[in-house]
């Protein structure tokens, strides 16, 4: 068990990386703020030791991911319509963060998670395949279709222009 | 494009009040439902618990509940023995002679051992030892009585009374045991105005003495009664064949 403390400091650190993950995976608010929730309450009853910050941070994004495919499990939120998930995000975004997260968001799950992981976090293949429980050999197919699509997108969306 | 992809997941940030209400939950469940709601494991404990005190309750129970009584009367001596479902003695209530009883340790004794520490007890007084088994359960009952008989010398008087609860506390509302309570019972058909106070200051040897009195009365009435009627008959069927023989 960790102490209020301790969560709080997680809390502050991790928020924004936890965030990120929710607006890949879910469209509405108070799904992100369940996730918060579950994760948060996951590490404070969590006795686990991390070797050093990448450690936990790797743990964090995980639970987040996980929390993020139970909500989808559940039945309530299969039966429910969402918005879309940069409505219910309520700051202030760029036109141009606003156009790339828009072409990001059209593209299956296992894309955005892999772009986000690589292109963002840096992650290399086999750290995502840790993270992710998958092969390494799958996410560099991943990340390789990923990288096309997302090139043909936005050569698409600058054609359009 | 990889700068485009981080600028823009850079702009996205957790919402300050999303942050506020996860420490507040944060708050709530260290300072309220960490002692409020018991985890899983802590219930599953002390159901567990709960199950192993109510099966060590009703075990006791079962244990110390007496289903059958075994009174013994012989001399001086009158006790009775409060017997379990397992077949051990949990009760003992002494009548008479509670000295002699008290440190023979009848308690927790299967009911054989301790009818036989019993008898063993009194031999010295001259007088057989007269069992009476009352139980609700004919079949235990039954198997009590006839368990004893074969333990024991045939001058040793081994009755069942099977479902008579009634007759049990009557005798202990008397501060009597069972079977002189029954004994007296019999007495009391030959000697109407005879109280349980008397009978409880008689021994059993006195009290079946007086019972085979009367017994042994009335059986002799009855067989002079039908000695007299078996004669008259014969005397009526000669006098009428003679009478026959006459009008003949």
């Amino acid at each position: 068990m960790r102490t209020e403390e301790e969560t709080n400091i997680a809390i502050e650190k991790y928020s924004d990386v936890i965030r990120r993950i929710c607006m890949l995976h879910l469209k509405n608010y108070a799904d992100t703020e369940d996730v918060f929730q579950t994760v948060f309450i996951k590490y404070i009853q969590s006795s686990k030791v991390f070797e050093n910050d990448e450690h936990e941070k790797a743990w964090f994004i995980r639970v987040t991911i996980n929390a993020c495919k139970d909500v989808f499990k559940s039945f309530f939120r299969t039966k429910t319509e969402s918005l879309d998930a940069l409505e219910s995000y309520s700051n202030e975004l760029s036109t141009e963060a606003t156009d790339i997260l828009q072409i990001i968001l059209t593209l299956p799950e296992k894309y955005r998670r892999v772009i986000y992981l690589h292109f963002y976090e840096g992650y290399t293949a086999p750290e995502i395949g840790r993270i992710l429980g998958k092969n390494a050999n799958t996410v560099y197919t991943l990340i390789s279709r990923a990288k096309k699509l997302l090139k043909s997108e936005l050569a698409g969306e600058h054609n359009g222009k | 494009m990889e700068n485009k992809i981080k600028s823009a997941f850079d702009e996205i940030k957790a919402e300050q009040e999303l942050k506020t209400a996860t420490k507040y939950l944060i708050y709530e469940h260290t300072h309220n439902t960490r002692s409020e709601k018991p985890s899983s494991r802590k219930m599953g404990l002390s159901a567990v618990a709960a199950c192993l005190a109510f099966i060590l309750c009703s075990s006791f129970l079962a244990y110390s509940i007496p289903v059958s009584a075994i009174s013994l009367d012989s001399g001086n001596t009158s006790v009775e023995l409060g017997v379990n479902c397992f077949d051990k003695v949990v009760k003992i209530t002494c009548f008479d002679n509670e000295e002699a009883v008290t440190p023979l340790n009848l308690k927790n004794k299967n009911y054989k051992d301790a009818v036989s520490v019993l008898i063993k007890s009194t031999e010295n007084c001259n007088d057989s030892a007269v069992l009476t088994v009352s139980c609700k359960n004919n079949k235990r009952s039954n198997r009590i009585t006839e368990e004893i008989r074969t333990c024991h010398s045939a001058d040793t008087q081994v009755q069942p009374l099977c479902g008579n609860q009634a007759l049990a506390k009557e005798a202990h509302s008397h501060g009597i045991s069972t079977g002189k309570y029954s004994a007296y019972l019999t007495l009391k058909q030959y000697e109407p105005s005879l109280t349980p106070e008397e009978a409880a200051a008689l021994t059993m040897k006195e009290l079946r003495e007086r019972i085979a009195f009367y017994e042994n009365d009335s059986k002799a009435d009855y067989e002079n009664e039908t000695a007299v009627t078996t004669s008259s008959k014969h005397h009526s069927e000669s006098t009428g064949k003679h009478h026959g023989e006459a009008h003949h």
